[in-house]
């Protein structure tokens, strides 16, 4: 498909139909992820005394595009620029910032996108990120991923970990909880919510947020802890509505549970007596990969929730941990055991055998997909030298991702839009 | 020639002084009784009553300073009862099964819990960092509720233990070898 293709099936899907080969990030290589479309990024056009922070925005905005996006912002002969996004900084009537996007198609001349994003503080980046998330949604019909945090636990000192967050570009860093306990293990709510593991009361809790913005509160146990149960491993289900997770008894066994935060209803959803951890949830709700040793060493399984029916996904000879599903549901990533070392799989849902992101030296393992399924986060190393690192699922090339070190249990997360009106300019 | 003594009259003065004097000398009389005062009505039973209690205060305090160094050397003995007791129990890669040669470290835990009847263990399990946290966590609880299982067999009432996991949260060991993953992968236990 031509660029022009497909910014073309971007539009008709933007449009309220899906046409038929209509743009997505391909898992299957019929469009290649590497490919980049040449875009022109002018300097922000802004009054002199804002000339800083349209800079700063500016900069941000095409890190973004270069980092996450499917463009290349190199200029020359070689590489002609098919498009160009003009951003421009203005003042209001009423004092109010406001920038300006405007993409253009530079062979056709046609506006492809143009936008108002009413800015109040100058110095938020945050206007950057949903610019870079809007053009690249244009040009793919996949909204980009830059406008997203990326959450993990982080050593504090020996046996303490708190919730931590930083910026898809792995800056910013910015501390969730403060128990001086060990913390750990933290989901976030498609709506920004945050629930985690804390044993800042002895046994392990299972805390979290009831709306967005409020502080975190033991969700489970209710009344006091049992003296005997280990909990772990908690994930928001799509709709926010429930939070599955893993309860381990006194009898050595693990089993995945399901707490319902609107009936107030935990029930089990396994029985095994084995271990049964790590649930990742389909992007519908409808059902859960698990990691379980049910037969022997672990392996991956799919659990339908309609039916029960548990089915294994990872291949027989090798111990698999860790699922991740991909946000459009057809790939499965998890941490695979591989001649001594740990490995990132990715299995495709629909059949075919899984391939692997080699591991750049040393084991990685927990890997975690961007919001926009361009890009798979994992760990490389272990303990206080556990860092992030980012992987093209597709071509298998990594990279580090900032420079925090002792991290874990990684989720990425998109900032929830419903903070961050976008209006379209009428 | 004899000599008559001649007569001196010094001599018979001081003689005759003397003589006065002495004649004069009367018995020392007794002294005369004080003139009659009202009975003192002084209150012992206060006075007692405190000296009883600094006795009774100081019995105690030896008492309870004899008790209090008895106490410390319970409390010494416990302690050494317990270091020596409570060793750490460890176990294979990715295995959850008490190895015949650290059965012995829980014979010595159950002999402790039956010596000292009230105390109460926390057993915490452990792993190393190999293997995702969350999936370690579940090990580190297979390797508690080993441990857990079989301290029931030698006798140990349930209600004196509870159960936890850390994964690979607590590592006593952070180097990347062998040897260093095997002091990881363990039961530790700690009183309650």
């Amino acid at each position: 498909m031509t660029p022009a293709g497909w910014i073309l099936g971007a539009l008709l899907a933007l449009g309220g139909g899906s046409a038929p080969g209509s743009p997505r990030v391909s898992r299957t290589g019929q469009e290649p992820q590497g490919h980049r479309w040449g875009l022109e990024v002018p300097p922000m056009e802004a009054p002199t005394e804002l000339a800083r922070p349209a800079e700063k925005i500016w900069l941000t905005l095409k890190a973004d595009l270069q980092a996450m996006g499917p463009f290349t912002l190199a200029k020359g002969p070689e590489a002609p620029p098919t498009f160009r996004a003009s951003t421009r900084m203005a003042r209001g009537p009423e004092g109010r910032l406001t920038i300006h996007l405007h993409l253009v198609d530079l062979r056709t001349k046609a506006t492809l996108l143009k936008r108002a994003y009413p800015h109040a503080a100058p110095a938020s980046l945050a206007v950057a990120h949903r610019m870079a998330d809007d053009l690249t949604e244009r040009a793919t019909g996949l909204r980009g991923a830059a406008e997203s945090r990326i959450t993990f636990a982080l050593e504090r000192g020996p046996g303490v970990k708190e919730i931590f967050d930083l910026d898809r570009s792995g800056e910013h860093l910015r501390q969730r909880t403060f128990f001086g306990s060990l913390t750990t293990s933290p989901t976030v709510a498609r709506d920004g919510r945050l629930a985690f593991i804390t044993y800042k009361g002895g046994p392990p809790e299972l805390w979290g947020q009831k709306a967005p913005g409020a502080p975190p509160v033991r969700l489970y146990p209710v009344g006091r802890a049992a003296p005997h149960e280990t909990l772990a491993a908690p994930a928001w289900s799509p709709s926010g509505t429930s939070i599955a997770f893993v309860k381990e008894d006194r009898h050595g066994h693990s089993d995945l549970y399901l707490l319902d935060l609107v009936k107030e209803h935990v029930r089990p959803l396994t029985a095994e007596r084995e271990i049964n951890t790590e649930p990742a949830w389909n992007p519908t709700g409808t059902a859960l990969a698990f990691t379980s040793t049910r037969e022997g060493q672990p392996h991956i399984y799919r659990l339908n929730l309609a039916d029960g029916q548990v089915q294994r996904v990872s291949p027989a000879d090798q111990a698999s941990t860790s699922p991740a599903w991909s946000p459009d549901g057809t790939s499965l990533a998890y941490s695979t055991r591989y001649l001594g070392h740990v490995e990132i799989a990715i299995q495709p849902l629909a059949g075919g055998a899984p391939h692997a992101i080699p591991a750049p030296g040393g084991s990685i393992e927990t890997p975690v997909w961007s919001p926009d399924g361009r890009w798979v986060l994992f760990i490389q190393g272990q303990g206080e030298g556990a860092r992030l690192r980012l992987a093209d699922p597709l071509t298998g090339l990594s990279h580090p991702l900032g420079t925090v070190s002792g991290v874990s249990a990684p989720d990425w997360s998109r900032i929830p839009e419903t903070n961050h009106p976008t209006p379209e300019v009428p | 020639m004899t000599r008559t003594p001649r007569f001196n009259p010094l001599l018979l003065t001081g003689a005759l002084v003397l003589a006065a004097t002495l004649a004069c000398k009367k018995p020392e009389a007794a002294p005369a009784p004080a003139p009659a005062k009202a009975a003192p009505t002084v209150d012992n039973s206060a006075a007692q009553a405190q000296a009883k209690a600094a006795e009774e205060a100081k019995a105690r305090q030896v008492a309870e300073e004899a008790a209090r160094r008895a106490e410390l050397a319970k409390k010494a003995a416990f302690d050494q009862a317990a270091a020596a007791a409570l060793q750490d129990v460890h176990f294979d890669y990715d295995k959850s099964d008490i190895k015949a040669e650290e059965r012995a470290r829980l014979q010595k835990i159950a002999d402790f819990l039956r010596a000292y009847p009230t105390a109460k263990l926390q057993i915490q399990g452990n792993a190393d960092e190999r293997g995702t946290a969350e999936y370690n966590l579940a090990l580190g609880n297979r390797r508690a509720s080993a441990a857990l299982d079989y301290l029931h067999t030698l006798g140990v009432e349930g209600s004196r233990l509870s159960l936890i996991s850390f994964g690979k949260e607590k590592p006593v060991c952070t180097e990347a070898k062998e040897s260093c993953w095997s002091q990881n992968r363990r039961d530790h236990f700690e009183l309650r």
